[in-house]
Parts: C-alpha cells; sequence; structure tokens
C-alpha cells in the first residue's frame, strides 16, 4: 500500500513536470468523463432513481395485459411487447374502488389521473397550470408528506365533501411568493373554487415521469375537471392505479387477488379483453412506461459520449505512448535497479490513474454545467419538465466507474509497452521500440478519425435534416402571426356566446394598431395536436372495406386570408354560414387528390358522424400537425357551425408580432379578466418548436462531434509532433543533405493525410452502415446521402491538415545544425 | 576578385559569435581561407577551436555572424533556407563522424536520399546510387539497413551517400572519430582515392596521422587560423 502511495506521488510529480501534457489530458478525459456522468445523470434521474417517498420499494404499479382489446372509452397509453401481449395502465374507477376495498395483500391501493392544462385563478391573476387529480389515500399510499398544512383525506374525497386542493412547492413559490398564508386562500381551477389545504416540500416528486403537476385535487371533483370521465362507468378507461405491498405480502398473491378483482370487471363492462392478466411491475420509479419513452433519447445519447470518450482514451492511449518512449531511459534504469515488469506496469497504471481521478472530478464539476445547459435546452424547447436530477450515489459511482475504465483503456496498453524494457540492451533496442509504438500511436489515430467521422456523418445527416425541415414551406405564411389561445368555455360560455366572445376578441384586436388581420381555429398549425375523424362520401361509389380517414379542423370565415393559404376552387366561410344554414366544408387540395382525383368536388357531400356537409371550397395544402409529418387529406369547418370550447387565435401583424402583445392582453383583460392568454407565442416558434427534436439532437450530437474532431485533432497532433521530435536528428540530415523546408514539411503532411485515409476507409462501412440505421430520423435525404459523406469526409481532412500543419511547420524551421547537434 | 571566383571555397574575415542568455561565444575570429579544386585540405586543431564551425559554415549548414564567403564562384554568407538547401544538395557532400545514417531506409534509400530532393529521374538515380555504392565496394549490401552494418561499412555507405551527387567538394567532420584503427585507415584511404580521382576534399580532425592524409593541414586554435602546412609527403616529394 505503501509503494501505491509512492506510485501516485510520483505520479503527480511526473504530471507537474509536463504542465502541457497534464492540461491537454486532463481537459480531454474530463470532457469526455463530464459528458459522459452529464447524460447518465439525466438517465438515472429519468430511469432509476427512486421516488423521494416512504419505503419506495413496496410500490407497485398495477397494469393489465392481454392479447386483443376492445375498448369504447379508453384515455391512456398501450405497450406492445415483442410476444405480441398488449399492456396498459388505464382502469375504470370503479375497479380502483374494487382494488382497493377488496384486494389482497396490499396496505394501500390508490389512484391518479393527470388533468392537463387548467386555467387558474389565484391571488387575483389567471394562468394556466397542470394538475393531477389524486384517490383520498393517494398521499397515505404514495408516502408523502405535505410540507406545511395538510394532504388530501379520504373524507376530501367524497362528493359532498368541501373541494380542496394541495400544491406543490414549485407553485407556492411561483404564484404565491412562499406565503404561507395561502393555506384557507381559495383559488379557481377552471371556475370551480378550491381550499388550498396543504402544500408539498421541495423535494416532493410525483408519481409521473417529468412531474408537470402544480395542483392536487380529490378524485371527488371529477365532474368539475374532468367531466368526460363518470366515476361510476366500467367502460371508461382512464385511471392509473399503483399499491403499496404489505411487507408480509407477496407479488404471486397480490396478483392473483387482483385478477380475480379485474375479472368481475370484465363481465359487468362491454369491453373485451383477451385473455387478460394482471402485471405488477416495480413502483418505487412510479410508471415505467413513460420514463422509459422520456429516457430512449437519452440513452442513444449515452451511446454517443461513449463514442466521445472512447475516443477521449484512444487519444490519451497515443499521447502516453509518446511519452512513454521519451520515458524509455527512466524505466531501462529502474528495470536496471531491480523493479520487476508487473511494478513497472503498476507504477504506469498508478499515474494513469492519479490522471483519470482528476479528470473524473473536474469532469464531475463539468457534468453539472453539461448538465445544466441540456436541461435549460430541453426546458426552453419543450417546456418545465421535472426529474430528480440531484446527484446521488449512483451517479458518483458511475463518475468512479469511468474514470477507473478510461484508466484501463488507455492506460493499460501504454504501461504494457513501457514495461518492456531490457536492461542490457537498454537504449539500443529504443530504436526498434519506437517504431512500433509509433506503429500503436497510428493504429490509435486512425481510430480517432474513423470514429469522429461516424459522428461527423451523423451529424451531418442530422444538419442537413434539419436544414430540409427548415426550409420546407409549411403551405401558409409564418413570419409576423402571433399565436395564442383562449378557452371561453371553461369560463362558462355556452356555444352563442363563445362565437360572440371570439368575434367581440378579433374585432378589438384588428383595431390595435400594426394588426392587419385575425383569424381563429380549433387549434393552431404546427402546434402539435391534430384532430381526425372517420367519412363517407355520400353517392359515391366506395369500398365498404376503406377506412375514411382525414385530418379536420374548425376555422373561422378570416383564417385563410389570414394564414395566407389560397384558396383553389369555390368560396371561404362567411358569416352567413351558421347553425341554421346548411352545413358546410372547405377540402385541402390533398382531399381532392385522394378522394375526387380530377373531378371538381364543389357541390358534393361529406358525411361525418351524423352530418352531411357540402363541400364549398378547396384550399391549398398547409402542414397541420407538424412540420416533418405528411400532408393529410384535410376538412375544415365553419366554427360558426361547430363552435368548440377554446380556439386558438393567430393574429397577422405588420409590426414585429411580439411587440403586440401588451396591447393584446390588454384587450382581452378589457373584455373577461378571467379568461387567461395561454400558449402566447408566435407562429414562427411554433414552426421551431415542431422541429424541437431534431434541433435539440443535432445541437447535442453536433456538439459531441465536434468534441470528438477537436479529440481526434489533439491526437493527430501528438502524433505528428512527437514524431518531429523523435525525428529531429533525421530531418538535420535530410536537411545537410539538401532537403529544402517544403521537402521535409510535406512527408509529415503526407502522413497525417495517409492515416486520415486510412481512417476514413475503415469509417466508411460503418458509417453507410449506420447511416442506414438512421432512415428513420432523416428527412428530405437518402441515409447514406453522398454530399453528407462527402462533406465529413472533408472536413476532416481539413481539420486534420490545419492539426498537421503545426508540426510540420515546426519541422520545416528545424535548424540543420542544432538538429545535428541534437543527434 | 579573380581569386574569389577561381578558388572553389573562399572564405574572407569570417566570425561566427554564439549568444546564449547572456554569454557571447567568438567560434571563428576572422578566418580567411582558400581551398582550389582538387585540393585535400584537413582541419586541425583542439576541440572547441572551431573546426566544426568553420566546416559547418563552408558547408552551408550554418552562417558566418559576419565576414565573405564565396562557395565555387559564388556568395553563399546570405542566402534564404531554400536557396541554401539547394546548394548542399548539388555542391557539398558531407561526411559526419556519427556517419548519420537513417535508420529506417535502407543503404540504397540512404545513398539515392539527396538525389530525390534534386527530382531527379528514378533511372538516372539508380544508376548514380549503384555508382558511388560500388565505388565504396558496398553495392553487395544495399538492401541492408544501416543496423546490419559494422561501422566502417556505414562509414562507407556515408561516402557513397555524400559522392553520389557529385559535388563539388566532400566535407568531412572527424570521419574516423566513431571508428576503431583498421576501419579509420580504410575510410582514409577511400578518402584518398576519391581525391587522386580529382575530388576536393575539406576534412576536420584532431587525429594527428590523418591529417597528414590531406596535401595542406589548417590549424585552428581559439577561432582563428594559426598556422598551415603542406602535407609532409608533398614537402618530401
Amino acid at each position: 500500500m505503501r509503494t501505491i502511495w509512492q506510485d501516485m506521488r510520483y505520479g503527480l510529480r511526473q504530471l507537474r513536470k509536463s504542465p502541457g501534457f497534464t492540461a491537454i489530458a486532463i481537459v480531454s478525459l474530463a470532457l469526455g468523463i463530464g459528458a459522459n456522468t452529464a447524460i447518465f445523470s439525466l438517465i438515472n434521474g429519468v430511469l432509476f432513481k427512486s421516488l423521494p417517498v416512504r419505503d419506495p420499494h413496496e410500490l407497485r404499479v398495477i397494469n393489465w395485459a392481454c392479447f386483443e382489446y376492445s375498448l369504447s372509452h379508453f384515455s391512456g397509453a398501450t405497450n406492445r411487447s415483442k410476444s405480441g401481449q398488449f399492456s396498459s395502465g388505464s382502469f375504470p374507477y370503479p375497479t380502483y374502488c374494487d382494488f382497493r376495498d377488496q384486494a389482497a395483500g396490499f396496505s394501500e391501493v390508490f389512484a391518479f389521473s393527470e388533468l392537463g392544462s387548467m386555467t387558474v385563478v389565484a391571488q387575483g391573476m389567471a394562468f394556466t397550470a397542470d394538475g393531477l387529480m389524486v384517490s383520498g389515500n393517494f398521499f397515505d399510499g404514495y408516502g408523502a408528506q405535505t410540507l406545511i398544512g395538510r394532504p388530501i383525506l379520504p373524507r376530501d374525497d367524497r362528493h359532498d365533501a368541501e373541494p380542496v386542493a394541495v400544491i406543490t412547492y414549485r407553485a407556492w413559490e411561483r404564484r404565491f411568493g412562499l406565503n404561507p398564508n395561502v393555506l384557507g386562500q381559495t383559488v379557481i381551477l377552471n371556475k370551480s373554487g378550491f381550499t388550498v389545504v396543504g402544500i408539498l416540500p421541495r423535494q416532493y416528486a410525483g408519481p409521473l415521469a417529468g412531474d408537470q403537476a402544480d395542483f392536487y385535487v380529490p378524485m371527488a371533483a371529477q365532474p368539475q375537471l374532468k367531466s368526460g370521465y363518470p366515476l361510476a362507468s366500467r367502460n371508461h378507461w382512464w385511471l392509473e392505479i399503483m399499491g403499496r405491498l404489505s411487507p408480509e405480502a407477496s407479488d404471486a398473491q397480490a396478483r392473483a387477488s387482483l385478477e380475480v378483482l379485474f375479472d368481475q370487471t370484465l363481465a359487468v363492462s362491454n369491453s373485451k379483453l383477451k385473455e387478460p392478466s394482471m402485471l405488477l411491475e416495480d413502483g418505487s420509479r412510479g410508471p415505467l412506461m413513460q420514463r422509459k419513452w422520456a429516457a430512449q433519447p437519452l440513452l442513444i445519447l449515452q451511446g454517443v459520449v461513449g463514442l466521445v470518450l472512447l475516443i477521449a482514451c484512444a487519444n490519451m492511449a497515443g499521447m502516453l505512448l509518446s511519452r512513454g518512449t521519451a520515458r524509455q531511459h527512466e524505466m531501462t534504469v529502474r528495470a536496471a535497479i531491480g523493479a520487476g515488469r508487473w511494478r513497472l506496469i503498476r507504477q504506469s497504471l498508478v499515474e494513469s490513474l492519479v490522471l483519470s481521478l482528476i479528470a473524473a472530478a473536474c469532469g464531475l464539476i463539468m457534468s453539472s454545467w453539461i448538465k445544466a445547459g441540456i436541461m435549460n435546452f430541453i426546458t426552453n424547447s419543450v417546456g418545465d419538465i421535472h426529474f430528480n436530477m440531484a446527484l446521488d450515489a449512483k451517479v458518483l459511482l458511475f463518475t468512479l466507474g469511468a474514470a477507473v475504465a478510461t484508466t484501463l483503456l488507455f492506460g493499460f496498453l501504454p504501461a504494457l509497452r513501457v514495461s518492456r524494457v531490457n536492461p542490457a540492451t537498454g537504449l539500443q533496442t529504443a530504436r526498434l521500440q519506437g517504431a512500433s509504438r509509433a506503429r500503436l500511436c497510428k493504429v490509435l489515430v486512425v481510430t480517432q478519425v474513423a470514429l469522429s467521422l461516424l459522428l461527423v456523418a451523423g451529424t451531418g445527416l442530422l444538419v442537413r435534416t434539419l436544414v430540409n425541415l427548415k426550409n420546407i414551406d409549411p403551405g401558409f405564411d409564418t413570419e409576423n402571426l402571433l399565436v395564442f389561445r383562449l378557452n371561453a368555455g371553461d369560463a362558462g360560455y355556452n356555444g352563442t356566446e363563445r362565437i360572440d366572445y371570439y368575434e367581440s376578441v378579433s374585432r378589438s384586436i384588428t383595431a390595435i394598431p400594426g394588426v392587419r388581420d385575425v383569424a381563429y381555429s380549433s387549434t393552431s398549425l404546427l402546434a402539435g395536436r391534430v384532430s381526425s375523424s372517420g367519412f363517407s362520401l355520400p353517392g359515391r361509389p366506395t369500398n365498404p372495406d376503406d377506412d375514411l380517414q382525414a385530418n379536420e379542423l374548425t376555422v373561422n370565415e378570416t383564417f385563410f386570408s389570414t394564414m395566407g393559404i389560397p384558396m383553389l376552387r369555390g368560396r371561404t366561410f362567411a358569416g352567413t354560414d351558421t347553425q341554421t344554414s346548411t352545413k358546410v366544408m372547405i377540402i385541402n387540395d390533398a382531399f381532392v387528390h385522394a378522394f375526387f382525383s380530377e373531378e371538381n368536388p364543389i357541390g358534393h357531400y361529406v358525411k361525418t358522424g351524423e352530418n352531411e356537409y357540402q363541400i364549398i371550397g378547396v384550399c391549398g395544402n398547409t402542414k397541420y400537425d407538424s412540420v416533418r409529418s405528411d400532408i393529410a387529406p384535410t376538412m375544415y369547418h365553419s366554427y360558426r357551425q361547430a363552435p368548440s370550447g377554446s380556439v386558438s387565435f393567430e393574429v397577422r401583424t405588420v409590426l414585429p408580432e411580439l411587440s403586440l402583445v401588451p396591447a393584446v392582453r390588454k384587450v382581452i383583460s378589457s373584455l373577461d379578466e378571467s379568461i387567461p392568454i395561454q400558449e402566447l407565442t408566435t407562429q414562427t416558434d411554433l414552426f421551431n418548436r415542431s422541429i424541437i427534436m431534431e434541433r435539440i439532437s443535432t445541437t447535442l450530437c453536433g456538439s459531441l462531434a465536434m468534441l470528438a474532431v477537436v479529440l481526434a485533432c489533439i491526437g493527430l497532433y501528438g502524433l505528428l509532433a512527437y514524431h518531429v521530435a523523435q525525428r529531429t536528428g533525421e530531418i538535420g540530415i535530410r536537411m545537410a543533405l539538401g532537403a529544402r523546408p517544403q521537402d521535409v514539411a510535406r512527408p509529415i503532411l503526407r502522413q497525417a493525410l495517409l492515416l486520415v485515409a486510412i481512417g476514413v476507409a475503415v469509417a466508411m462501412p460503418i458509417t453507410l452502415a449506420l447511416s442506414r440505421a438512421m432512415r428513420s430520423v432523416v428527412y428530405g435525404i437518402k441515409p447514406y446521402d453522398p454530399l453528407t459523406i462527402v462533406c465529413a469526409v472533408i472536413l476532416m481532412i481539413t481539420v486534420a491538415t490545419l492539426a498537421a500543419w503545426i508540426p510540420a511547420r515546426r519541422a520545416a524551421k528545424i535548424d540543420p545544425m542544432k538538429a545535428l547537434r541534437y543527434e | 576578385m579573380t581569386d574569389s571566383k577561381d578558388a572553389l571555397i573562399n572564405i574572407e574575415d569570417i566570425h561566427k559569435v554564439f549568444v546564449t542568455e547572456e554569454v557571447e561565444t567568438h567560434a571563428l575570429s576572422g578566418v580567411h581561407l582558400k581551398i582550389q579544386k582538387g585540393e585535400y585540405v584537413s582541419i586541425a586543431g583542439p576541440s572547441g577551436c572551431g573546426k566544426s564551425t568553420l566546416l559547418s559554415i563552408m558547408g552551408l549548414l550554418d552562417s558566418p555572424t559576419k565576414g565573405d564567403y564565396w562557395l565555387n564562384g559564388s556568395p553563399a554568407a546570405e542566402l534564404s533556407a531554400s536557396q541554401r538547401a539547394r546548394i548542399r544538395n548539388r555542391e557539398v557532400g558531407f561526411i559526419f563522424q556519427s556517419f548519420n545514417l537513417i535508420g529506417d531506409l535502407t543503404v540504397y534509400e540512404n545513398v539515392e536520399l539527396p538525389l530525390t530532393y534534386r527530382r531527379m529521374p528514378k533511372a538516372e538515380r539508380k544508376q548514380r546510387v549503384q555508382t558511388a555504392l560500388e565505388r565504396v565496394a558496398m553495392a553487395h549490401r544495399m538492401k541492408h539497413y544501416p543496423s546490419q552494418l559494422s561501422g566502417g561499412q556505414q562509414q562507407r555507405v556515408a561516402v557513397a551517400r555524400a559522392l553520389a551527387g557529385t559535388p563539388a567538394i566532400l566535407l568531412a567532420d572527424e570521419p574516423t572519430g566513431n571508428l576503431d584503427s583498421a576501419n579509420g585507415k580504410a575510410v582514409m584511404d577511400l578518402l584518398a582515392e576519391l581525391h587522386q580521382e580529382g575530388a576536393t576534399i575539406c576534412m576536420v580532425t584532431h587525429d594527428e596521422r590523418y591529417a597528414h592524409y590531406a596535401q595542406r593541414t589548417v590549424y585552428l586554435f581559439d577561432g582563428r587560423i594559426v598556422d598551415e602546412e603542406q602535407a609532409a609527403k608533398e614537402q618530401i616529394a
């Protein structure tokens, strides 16, 4: 142990002696380890971290499974296993009651359901926030306490109980300024009053991935907040259920008990499940299905950063091999005075370990910056999401593991090489060994170039995909368009009142100087929401097996002109198209091509549900829910004939759109201050958000690819600089024999290009294979896009040439006299 | 100036000062030297007297701090790095004490090396390398690497490399310094034969035995030429 400590001290001294080498080594390793730790922290937070609740290991998520299903009112996600079995965690409320009251093996069975975005009025301000509807025993079963006040209790979960709410620390901080007097205050959630009875602690995390809910209300609030899902119905599947297993019970017992109860539910409902069974999933991390989905891009990213670490290791191994040559004499002396081979290997490995541990410590610091940067980027792009990303033993262990793994990866080979000294022949064999080291260094540089090219080519495909997506014409003008949402339905306006309200909003905004046009629709284009409907074409021959589906959007009369969507045939909607007049519809060009071919569709009818609509116009094609999705046949309804509760407003401006926000807010507040503006943004922003995943992956992969290229260039530079230093004498001889500076520099550049060429040749088949794997990711290009691959190769060659230029120039400037003296 | 043009080497009042930190070392202080075509001159003197510095300046490996230098009739004191390299390659053949063969190249490639810098056609290079190696009796070892040769053989290869480019002058810096007496004598005999065949040779040596192989010996002391003498055998003759 004492000798290891001695080796460590010696290692530190060696590192201090070469500050340049040490700095490059620590920075490149720290970047590699830091990036890996950051991504692992995110994965840990999303996938592995236990919920901060009492005895999380006792928690179980209850799911059902079957091979086929037919459910009339289902809301939730299903997963299909490789064996073809479907599973889901969505249940009717009465089933939950059966489980809670009768299931054996559980100390508590509790339920919850997402409320999504609600309109909240609190402390005189209207805003939107997410909510979670929970059973009365939720907090007890889940194992969470409140910071102040009390949790929701079973007595609150009765239809005659006073409506109560528990809020998160986030909401308390952001909306109530940490005012403790919030307890007992009434907050309005979608027009219904709830008394705040408790505040959850800062470290609290809800059971769902991303945990966006800020307001918790009991199930008894279902009629006010989730009216489409009656508590009494056994045919509405919408509730997620978890249980806390009794310490003395087994999973098998609990599952058997649940299966009996579940069969009873199926027997009295019209839902059909083939070979139903119950699944009990470890609930210590909440329902995993969502978490796995959220972790998927992170797992891919972990692979990419792993590749970067591999490059850093190859880089380090190359640097250590070069350094080993310089220390050959020292090792020979050590061997001569009795150091065995294992002792020499150990010393070299301990030195590498010292380097790795310092790099790991720096990497840990860097990881917090990288993590914050990534989270900031994601939050800015997709909104507030909350995962527990705090540093824990798992992350520390991962970092330590990464340090040890990197030590072995980059340190073992140089250690083996450096230990191969023969004290008898010592310096005489140095040249032969040097040559073999150089070969190994070259192999490492080729590896780095190949791996970097892989990343650069992959990033190139992502960049081209992003450019293609950005250049897509969505079919309407996205510039100078302010977009926001109003929900008069939640504010209690009925059908006709809504039309009047939205019309008055439209008129008032139109009157604002700088506004050119105003329109509204059931949803904004490119907002990620899509509504579709089955339809038939009365009087036209259709195949009865055909499942005719088209997207649908409800819009007002000014929608097409405001959005800049051309009318190709017929007319647009008019104020006269009301609920009492003939129901009319406008279809897009894609609809015409799909169902009418060359025929003029004007005057024909489309039947959706019970209603028949006369086609009065054909408009140009537009992207609907996202930039990436194909243009589908779309049916436009008149808002006056189908007034939905909430609408999206589109305000075309002649001034910069965001400069009009204060005026728009003022107008809306003056019309009804209880209706908040939601999702205020610009159409350009919606366009950009629509390609957010591409932007995130391109930015992250691009940064990592850049890092990889820099590391590969450091490796190449290091190798060539080392070669120049080693060959100073030879270069002097060549110059004495008449070699001009360019005669000396050229072979060095040639060597660099040769290594890059070999790296490219090695990487090419792998790049092509991986490109094919990216088929589902790329857009508007072939996965093996030659332009991208050629550009990646050119980039690699250019950067490598620049990296090689410095040592080549240094070689060309060698003074032959000094070089010969050196020899 | 007529002298300058006639002499192969014409050095006038050459000074060389090495400045390291605060110390100035005067390696050469006003050296005058002329070497005619076909001459065999040795430069002798104790260690540190400036012999190798003078040879380096003559071989355009170094430039004088002050003074004039004509090589083969052309001023050579102030040339660019590329110009100096070109003249070195065509006019000068070096023979070093430590042979300075490149370990990664074969005997053939080592001898061919200076010719490659002239962009000479391959066939001509081959012919010249062959001739040079045959001249030093090393043609049978052309595929060997330097590490497979003895010291004497390595120096003969170095002589062949110096000869291959048919330079105006051969500059030999202690060519026997790393050789045993038998091999040393063999190399000196080889140089003598080359001189007999018309080569101009300037050799630095501190070995009295070999200094007398030359026609003329220049003695250097503290950076100055202190004496010159004709080779004894010539005088006797």
